[in-house]
């Protein structure tokens, strides 16, 4: 029985793989014959980049302001934008990165905040992380 | 003309700087975190007030007992001035058989301390007054030596509060006021801003700055990254078909590079310089292979030097600048033959066959 079930599986693999072969070749409207006849049309993006955005949110309740880096890191930790900001600034950074960023840290001195790019847009607060673990559940 | 910037910016921060630091914890309704550098120990922010519903949000603790560090209020780091801490407080319960305190003490600032919090100056204790379930304001003065010091302190708020009945009796404070002004920096874990110098007087001030002696520079990026101290380059690498867009033998490896660009931003976060390094990784075509780089919307005009490039074959005619000339925005050409700039066992191909790698 084991070895019936391993040869249809198998036969299934093969099954879809051919299929989905043929649902690419049909999907294609005007394939050209050869690559010299492959024309790109002048407003195709050949850029690898993505422009994304960082909102900055002001703290509002500081007399001055204090300035240090923006900095932002992807997944890997790897620094991928870094720029000059104030506590007082409330505007929208914008770079470049290549591929999905998804979660990324946001640092700013001491201040660091796991932020999620959402359709390339994302913001940021100059407000210290808060562990309220210190509150009791009723409180 | 730097020296009357400098002068004229530290006028307004001090005009700036209001001459309390305080909290009605309405601004940031319960949202304690945005709280900017005020300590909370059990307590959370609250509008439920019992019997008075008008009062807005209040800081409320957690079940008080006889120990006073249980729960606890921390202020921002002040830099103190003569005067009084003011302050409402109550309990939320009271059944005639309640003893309520509020401890207000004082915090050095340690540098050494990962929160900058050194030794405590013990302030004074308030013992609040039946009915105690009623907001009552108490007034405790600034200690003399600490107004007339020049070293910021932290107000340390702490409660203590039992009773003979088993009531769930909790602290509850709100409109807090200090004589001084705020001296803390958020990006700094709250620790007191400290005046540093500007050695380059281009508004970044040298602990902020990689370059504090050059005004044309302030810190580095790299393209396409870097690691996560941002100042060792993590390389890309580029695959050229030099028949290119004729399809060639389609193979991508007649020039193959490794590549970084560090751009250095100056104090108006405009780039400043840029100092690419190329590493050849393969070269597997025929022709004379050279490489550059085309910079989109950058005139050429705004390339004031060019320097470290290679250019061999004479094909290649630059400008003064030693950007490549005739060009409206801005090339530089690297190296215009590679097979001049790389150590290789011979033959026209480079790491692209065994046995010529």
């Amino acid at each position: 029985m084991k070895r019936y079930l391993i040869l249809g599986a198998i036969a299934l693999t093969f099954m879809a793989c051919e299929k989905d072969d043929a649902d690419n070749s049909s999907a294609i409207s005007s394939q050209p014959g050869s690559f010299q006849e492959i024309t790109v049309s002048p407003n195709f993006s050949w850029s690898t980049e993505t422009e994304y955005s960082l909102r900055l949110v002001a703290i509002k309740n500081m007399p001055f302001s204090t300035s240090n880096f923006i900095e932002v890191r992807d997944v890997d930790g790897k620094l991928i934008f870094k720029s000059l900001a104030t506590t007082a600034d409330n505007k929208t950074l914008k770079f470049k990165a290549s591929g999905d960023l998804g979660v990324t840290t946001v640092s700013f001195g001491s201040i660091n905040k796991e932020i999620v790019f959402i359709n390339t847009s994302a913001e940021f607060d100059f407000i210290p992380f808060d562990d309220q673990s210190d509150i009791e559940p009723e409180n | 003309m730097k020296n009357l910037f400098i002068s004229l910016g530290l006028a307004l921060a001090i005009n700036a700087n209001a001459q309390t630091v305080g909290t009605d914890f309405e601004a940031t309704a319960g949202d304690r975190g945005a709280e900017t550098c005020w300590g909370f120990g059990g307590f959370s922010l609250t509008n439920r007030i019992d019997r008075d519903p008008t009062a807005g949000y209040w800081a409320r603790s957690g079940p008080l007992n006889t120990n006073p560090n249980s729960y606890w209020l921390k202020s921002p780091f002040v830099n103190l001035k003569s005067g009084s801490i003011t302050f409402k407080t109550r309990l939320n319960n009271w059944d005639w058989s309640n003893v309520y305190k509020v401890y207000v003490d004082f915090i050095e600032f340690d540098a050494a301390d990962t929160e900058g919090e050194g030794n405590i100056v013990t302030g004074s204790v308030y013992t609040l007054t039946v009915p105690l379930n009623a907001a009552q304001n108490v007034s405790i003065a600034v200690p003399a030596a600490l107004a007339a010091s020049s070293n910021p302190y932290k107000v340390y708020f702490r409660f203590e509060g039992y009773s003979d009945k088993p009531h769930n009796i909790r602290a509850m404070i709100d409109e807090i006021v200090i004589p001084g002004t705020f001296a803390s920096d958020p990006s700094n874990s709250c620790k007191p801003v400290v005046a540093v110098a500007d050695s380059d007087f281009d508004g970044v001030n040298d602990d902020l700055d990689t370059y504090p002696n050059d005004p044309t520079a302030v810190h580095d990026l790299f393209t396409p990254s870097s690691d996560f101290s941002g100042t060792t380059p993590i390389y890309g690498t580029i695959a050229y078909e030099d028949l290119w867009p004729a399809k060639g033998d389609y193979d991508f490896n007649d020039l193959v590079l490794d590549y970084s660009a560090r751009f250095t931003y100056n104090a108006n976060k405009n780039v400043s310089r840029i100092q690419y390094k190329f590493s050849v990784r393969a070269l597997g075509g025929d022709l004379i292979q050279g490489f550059g780089v085309h910079f989109d919307d950058v005139p050429n005009s705004r390339i004031s030097s060019v320097s470290g490039n290679n250019l061999s074959t004479g094909n290649i005619s630059t400008a003064a600048n030693g950007a490549e000339s005739g060009q409206t925005n801005a090339v530089v050409i690297a190296c215009d033959d590679v097979q001049q700039i790389i150590n290789r066992v011979g033959g026209a191909f480079f790491n692209t066959v065994s046995s010529k790698c």
